[in-house]
């Protein structure tokens, strides 16, 4: 936008500017940066976020195998039924996570409509273990990369497809050596922000997964935790997932921070 | 911020003087809502807030300046805290205690009768986090019955392992006596004289209120016969 | 060796109804107006536009008959596809292109690329094998296209204004390629053209589709000798006028008249070559039948004349020489005195 803006919009642009900046701040302020190598390195921390990295990754894996095709699918069907599992997708993305936490429980707890089902039949309980951690980040994560992959494969030229299709490639080919390969970016900025908020996740974690040391303690739940007991513990794992997310960001930026 | 004011219903400044800000532990959610109801009928004119949380959270907010003119505690090493940190006028009282109990789902289908059973193999029992007062009791009481329980989680608090056990995740867990009695879904199994920890719920006077003597005759009312018999009403036992 | 196609395809918002036949080693460019159906005839035989109904066939094998069970897919069909735009995959070097099909056909990775560089070659491309395709020109890009298509050796080669992509300077030289290597193509060629010199520079035969039809096909001379429509007699430069022919006159739809020697009665489509339309300062005298004075609308350079385009009642391009333009004193604005000889008005039944 190379055109004159308003004046009058710098003022509450500033304040909303504003609005970000000093809780960044209040949080790097008030870090106890004398020991904030010796906390980030005490084993519940390591322990904590060790846990977190690997349970958003496995997330992030099952978002991948599972939202990829259901990406494509909402990407090439119409109809009502579409919009349904649209909404249905999106439904996490708004709900406070709490609330998807308990609807876990209804569903996989181990009374829950399937979870009695995997409990009955191969002795399986998902809340209270890292499965729960795993399965709690990915129902929240998975949104973000569909609706990210959907975009990516609607502004898919599909002439690209036909060009494949005409010189002798099956669908299967087409999908892996022309669409996807085509669709990188997308593909990319789907898994980084999948990840991120999957590494993020408090409410359906603690809900339906519990909070354990080593178990299903990630590094949210042990921030929630240290505030109750140790207000400067809690502002260093703060810091770090802050420090976290601004490396996902920065690894995104090509993608959703630079304006075309 | 003239519009947010009026949506989230900020304080009007002229019209009233200001509600007596009461900071109570979530435990204390029932009995302490009829306290305020009482006492805004015996003290003609005054209004009573009531904020509900698990104590360490209304512990945070104290430290951060929430401008409370009471604090009532479910245990007084949060209050011990509380103090040390000047957040308090004066000292605090103990107003009402608790007892342990055992939570199980209604019908106690896994037959646990006692604390001893919670070590038993495949049985789910969790307990509230160390830090929450109740997580704190519980594992007093086990480690004075010398049972050792492999919890499946730190619980932030005793309204969400009550919850669980609700839904059928957890067989078990260790509440407060007065969290089990409403509830249908679940029963209560006592936890014995001999390992019991009663819960001693203090009371004081914040600093950082705007209303010191109400605060002030608000702690008093709880601690009149009249506010004790309300507490003994929903189950809570005396200091 | 021949592709036959007698079918009908939902195409957009149209129902098309297509019927052609190319054989082996023959182009037929399909012309007509921007949505006519020609670029969904060449996805139709390709697998991209299953049809409804109808057959299209190569030699005996049915490759589409609207069933399920009758539709070849688009990669067993044997067919190369150049696009408008050259469509080259971004993800992939100027040679994986060219070795895409290889590879889709089952062909290693190391002959495929050996194949891939000789075709590349043979489109004097050779030493840009290791560019990506965002490096090329427009024209190259084409080039590297119709090398991807062709390295497949297909049955049939479908090109849809394969020229439009490029530049004007790199279309000539894009124009001479293409008919070289179609000329060496030994299969069917079925060619779009939106520009009616690609389609005569590079055709056999022509098929005229309008508005998901066929209007007319025929050799290049067979179509500018006698264009049965308005569309094709623009591109071939005439002008035409459909009537109501009745005692040797054609009555127009806005009521003017036209006098044509051998008019058959009913209703008819007339064509008048622009430079049979004589000008005159002056009323002329003498045997004409039709003779008006019109509005001079404007004055065009062509090639080797000036088009001269009149208006009113009966609206014409008239081809001059530009000296009869100054001797005329023809100015745009200005009128003139139109004759037309009644036999160099060619009629044939609408």
């Amino acid at each position: 936008m190379r055109s004159r803006q308003p004046a009058l919009l710098w003022l509450p642009a500033s304040l909303g500017a504003l609005f970000f900046v000093l809780p960044l701040l209040g949080l790097l302020l008030r870090a106890p940066w004398a020991e904030f190598v010796g906390e980030l390195l005490s084993p519940p921390v390591l322990q904590a976020l060790w846990l977190s990295v690997r349970c958003a990754a496995l997330a992030t894996l099952l978002t991948f195998v599972f939202g990829l095709p259901l990406a494509v699918w909402l990407a090439t069907a119409a109809g009502p039924s579409r919009t349904a599992v649209r909404v249905l997708v999106t439904l996490p993305m708004v709900l406070p996570p709490v609330v998807g936490g308990v609807a876990l429980l209804l569903a996989y707890g181990r009374r829950g409509l399937f979870g009695q089902w995997l409990d009955a039949w191969f002795g399986l309980v998902l809340p209270f273990s890292p499965v729960g951690v795993v399965l709690a980040a990915t129902y929240v994560a998975m949104p973000f990369f569909v609706l990210t992959v959907e975009a990516g494969l609607r502004s898919f030229d599909h002439r690209y497809a036909d060009a494949a299709a005409s010189l002798g490639a099956g669908p299967w080919r087409v999908f892996t050596r022309v669409t996807l390969p085509m669709i990188a970016p997308s593909l990319g900025a789907g898994l980084v922000v999948a990840f991120a908020r999957a590494l993020g996740e408090f409410g359906a974690t603690i809900t339906f997964a519990g909070n354990l040391a080593g178990e299903t303690r990630t590094m949210p739940l042990a921030v929630y935790q240290a505030l109750q007991t140790d207000p400067q513990g809690a502002i260093v794992l703060s810091v770090l997932l802050v420090m976290v997310a601004a490396l996902l960001l920065f690894l995104l930026r090509r993608h959703w921070l630079r304006v075309a | 911020m003239v519009v947010a004011c009026s949506l989230v219903g900020c304080a009007p400044a002229a019209a009233a003087p200001h509600p007596i800000v009461v900071f109570a532990a979530a435990s204390l959610t029932a009995p302490f809502q009829a306290l305020a109801a009482a006492f805004e009928q015996a003290v003609p004119g005054s209004a009573v807030e009531l904020h509900f949380a698990g104590t360490p959270s209304l512990l945070v907010q104290l430290r951060e300046g929430a401008p409370a003119d009471v604090f009532a505690a479910a245990d007084e090493n949060n209050m011990q805290r509380a103090a040390a940190a000047d957040l308090l006028v004066g000292a605090a009282q103990v107003f009402a205690s608790n007892h342990l109990a055992i939570v199980v789902t209604a019908g106690n289908p896994q037959r646990i009768t006692g604390l001893e059973d919670l070590a038993r193999d495949g049985l789910r029992v969790a307990l509230c986090g160390p830090e929450v007062p109740a997580g704190s009791y519980a594992r007093q009481a086990l480690a004075k019955a010398g049972v050792e329980v492999r919890s499946l989680s730190d619980e932030p608090s005793v309204t969400a392992l009550v919850a669980k056990v609700r839904l059928g995740e957890l067989d078990a867990g260790i509440v407060y006596a007065t969290d089990v009695t409403d509830v249908a879904e679940v029963a209560g199994v006592a936890v014995p004289e001999a390992f019991d920890v009663r819960a001693r719920y203090p009371i004081a006077v914040a600093a950082a209120g705007l209303q010191r003597d109400g605060g002030a005759r608000f702690v008093a009312f709880v601690l009149s016969p009249a506010g004790r018999a309300i507490l003994r009403d929903f189950g809570f036992g005396a200091p | 060796m021949s592709l036959s196609a007698d079918f009908s395809a939902a195409a957009g918002s149209f129902e098309l109804a297509a019927r052609l036949q190319v054989g082996g080693g023959e182009t037929v460019a399909l012309v007509g107006p921007n949505g006519a159906g020609k670029t969904s005839v060449l996805r139709a035989v390709a697998g991209l536009l299953p049809i409804r109904a109808g057959v299209i066939r190569f030699d005996e094998q049915v490759l589409d008959d609207g069933s399920p069970a009758g539709f070849v897919p688009p990669e067993a069909r044997g067919v190369g596809f150049v696009f408008q735009q050259p469509l080259l995959f971004p993800h992939l070097s100027v040679m994986g292109n060219v070795a895409f099909g290889l590879v889709a056909r089952g062909m290693a990775r190391r002959a495929a690329n050996a194949h891939a560089a000789g075709w590349l070659d043979r489109v004097g491309l050779a030493d840009r094998a290791r560019a990506m395709p965002g490096e090329l020109s427009g024209g190259q890009a084409q080039r590297v296209a119709l090398a991807r298509a062709l390295a497949t050796t297909p049955r049939i080669l479908l090109l849809d204004e394969p020229l439009a992509a490029a530049d004007a300077t790199a279309r000539l030289e894009l124009r001479r390629e293409l008919r070289s290597q179609l000329q060496q193509f030994a299969g069917v060629r079925l060619l779009v053209a939106h520009d009616a010199v690609d389609a005569f520079a590079l055709a056999d035969r022509i098929v005229v589709v309008e508005q998901g039809r066929v209007v007319q096909a025929g050799t290049v001379a067979e179509i500018c000798g006698s264009p049965r429509s308005r569309y094709v007699a623009d591109l071939v430069g005439l002008n035409c006028f459909s009537g109501t022919a009745r005692d040797g006159v054609i009555e127009l739809p806005n009521g003017a008249r036209l006098v044509a020697s051998g008019a058959r009665d009913g209703a008819v489509f007339a064509t008048v070559h622009p430079h049979a339309i004589s000008l005159f300062r002056e009323r002329p005298s003498g045997s004409p039948r039709n003779v008006w004075r019109a509005p001079v609308l404007g004055i065009e350079p062509a090639l080797d004349c000036q088009r001269v385009r009149l208006g009113g009642e009966v609206p014409l391009v008239a081809e001059v020489t530009a000296r009869a333009v100054s001797e005329l004193q023809l100015a745009t604005g200005g009128e003139v005195w139109v004759a037309l000889k009644a036999t160099e008005v060619r009629v044939q039944a609408g």
